[in-house]
């Protein structure tokens, strides 16, 4: 039998009787040696195991001892560490090596010392089998020992309890698994939600045509009755109650003009919604995008407007952002308008854009100083048709519920602050990359 | 001489049926009109007792298909009729309040000769329907064979 402590001593045999201070090296050294190789052998938190150069176990250290169950004189000589192995991972390992390495490997012994004895670093999962027949996860570093002249005498396999470690990952695993299954639930919802509004609001349109089309109907009626009664009147020289007749004639007008008007805007809010589902069902692009060329070409759609009100944008140096980049375009477009749209009359106006940036996110901030948004509606801006001051402006309060959508998909958010006659600001906060690892998704 | 053209109205809701008549009228069709109310209604005008469509071989008959009827959608009866060796010669107008571009390219994909989406806006629904009667005079009627 031979072990490192025996080659130790082999050599530091070969340097004795030189003179008293290589002795008293040698000495020191062989101590240290001597330590290092108790610390390692009694060591309670790891399993050393050495064998032979075929794999029958020679020394097996109080940590292996503890952790398998077995006692050193139970196994030394009669076992190899492959027995205390799961079989079906052995034969798995040796299929797995013989196909990586190009070599038929046996299924035992070889299968766990092969790497090592090629001299390949070596560090592989195994379970291993306590004596009781339980089972533990453990992480296994394997060593070849060599002789003097490199010829391979054994091996030493260092393992470690890696239950915690299995737990951990199970548990993480398991994390994972909810984080993605609450995920598809919501996706699932928010489709859920799209056809809902979509099949609505084409059920709701149907209805609409009836009440459009039949009050146009009654229109050209009103008109043909009023004629006859009109001529009836004159037919029989009944002139008096001509007046009432054009009273009638007004009321019934004036009904009917309700109606329709109110129809027509039923139906471009009917359309509204529609536009809104067909958008919440397009499948986002994540592209690096410009935001500072993003936001110049914006503006130059609104030039003329801005023109016109007397408005100055600077856009800021802005840090590009992976993302979708037409949501984008209708989120800044959209505050952009906003601003452009809502200044006070007299003031000249002042836009501005700029960006934070932090760790993972950018906040995006569209800086105005015009009319500002009373407190009690800066919540209710961003519902659909909610709108907030006076309505001197044309719109159907969409723009901001669309804003607010677009930006929650892109795992972002919306926020306002405003002073009433000072300005308001909106700051969009996205993610710098889009789609979110599920790990970093907020539930 | 050709028989005159009968439209097969496929349209579950009475006041669209009463209001594209109204229009198809004063456009001057006076073609005969035949209503049916729903899916399985349709498809058992259409496509005979038998189901194979033969009855109607060679008739004079234009479709006026709405898509949201409430036992089937009508892009299953059109895909039936392109499908149908006997019937798939017949006109087939798809007239319905769906804009959707992708349902639109659906149809003409599936072989309807017209789409025509029913505005709420009644001049506009009017005018359509007047391009309607227009598509009815010029149309050529199958042979019968």
């Amino acid at each position: 039998m031979t072990n490192g402590r025996d080659e130790t001593r082999t050599r530091i045999g070969v340097s004795e009787g030189t003179d008293n201070t290589a002795r008293k090296q040698a000495e020191e050294a062989l101590l240290k040696a001597e330590a290092l190789q108790s610390a390692i052998f009694n060591s309670a938190n790891f399993s050393s195991i050495a064998t032979d150069a075929k794999g029958v176990i020679q020394i097996f250290n109080v940590g292996a001892e503890r952790m398998l169950g077995y006692t050193a004189t139970e196994v030394m000589n009669k076992i190899t560490p492959a027995d205390i192995s799961d079989p079906q991972e052995v034969v798995a390992r040796a299929e797995a090596l013989s196909l990586e390495l190009g070599t038929p490997i046996t299924p035992g012994f070889e299968a766990l010392v092969f790497k090592a004895s090629r001299g390949i670093e070596d560090i592989y999962e195994l379970t291993y089998i306590r004596k009781d027949g339980s089972r533990f996860p453990a992480v296994v570093s394997v060593t070849a020992l060599r002789d003097a002249k490199g010829a391979i005498i054994g091996y030493l396999l260092i393992g470690t309890d890696n239950t915690a470690r299995k737990q951990v990952e199970a548990e993480q695993e398991k994390l994972d698994q909810r984080l993605r299954d609450q995920t598809a639930l919501l996706s699932e919802a928010n489709e859920e939600i799209q056809r809902f509004v979509y099949i609505v609001s084409h059920d709701l349109r149907s209805p609409l045509v009836n009440i459009m089309g039949f009050a146009s109907e009654l229109d050209a009626c009103r008109k043909q009755i009023f004629e006859r009664l009109g001529a009836l009147r004159a037919q029989v020289g009944d002139e008096q109650d001509g007046e009432s007749d054009e009273a009638l004639r007004s009321d019934v007008e004036e009904a009917l003009s309700f109606i329709k008007s109110s129809v027509a805007k039923m139906d471009r809010l009917i359309g509204a919604l529609l536009r809104l589902a067909r958008e919440g069902q397009r499948q986002f692009q994540p592209q690096l995008i410009d935001m500072s060329q993003l936001l110049r070409s914006t503006l130059e759609a609104l030039a003329h407007q801005a023109q016109d009100v007397d408005a100055k944008i600077s856009i800021g140096e802005l840090p590009t952002i992976t993302s979708d980049r037409l949501a984008l375009e209708q989120v800044f477009s959209n505050l952009m308008d906003n601003a452009v749209k809502y200044l006070r009359a007299g003031v000249p106006g002042s836009i501005e854009v700029r960006a934070t940036e932090s760790d993972r996110a950018i906040t995006y901030e569209v800086r105005d100083n015009g009319r500002g948004i009373d407190a009690r509606d800066r919540e209710r801006i961003f519902d659909l048709f909610r709108r907030s001051g006076i309505q001197d402006r044309p719109g159907a309060g969409i723009g901001l519920a669309h804003a607010r959508a677009l930006v929650r998909r892109l795992g972002g958010t919306i926020n306002v602050e405003s002073e009433p006659d000072r300005g308001t600001v909106f700051k969009v906060t996205l993610p710098k990359r889009w789609p979110l690892p599920v790990s970093e998704m907020v539930t | 001489m050709t028989q005159p053209v009968t439209i097969a109205m496929v349209e579950d809701d009475e006041g669209h049926a009463r209001l594209i008549e109204k229009n198809l009228r004063r456009a001057g069709v006076h073609n005969k009109i035949v209503q049916l109310k729903d899916g399985a209604t349709a498809i058992r005008f259409l496509f005979g007792s038998d189901g194979s469509g033969i009855t109607n071989k060679g008739c004079a008959l234009l479709v006026l298909l709405d898509l949201n009827l409430p036992d089937m959608s009508g892009i299953d009866i059109l895909r039936r009729l392109k499908e149908n060796e006997h019937l798939r010669v017949l006109p087939v107008v798809v007239l319905t309040t769906t804009d959707d571009k992708s349902e639109i390219q659906r149809c003409y994909d599936l072989g309807c000769n017209v789409y025509i989406t029913k505005p709420v806006d009644y001049e506009k629904f009017a005018n359509a329907i007047q391009q309607l009667g227009l598509f009815v005079f010029v149309m050529k009627v199958p042979e019968a064979m």
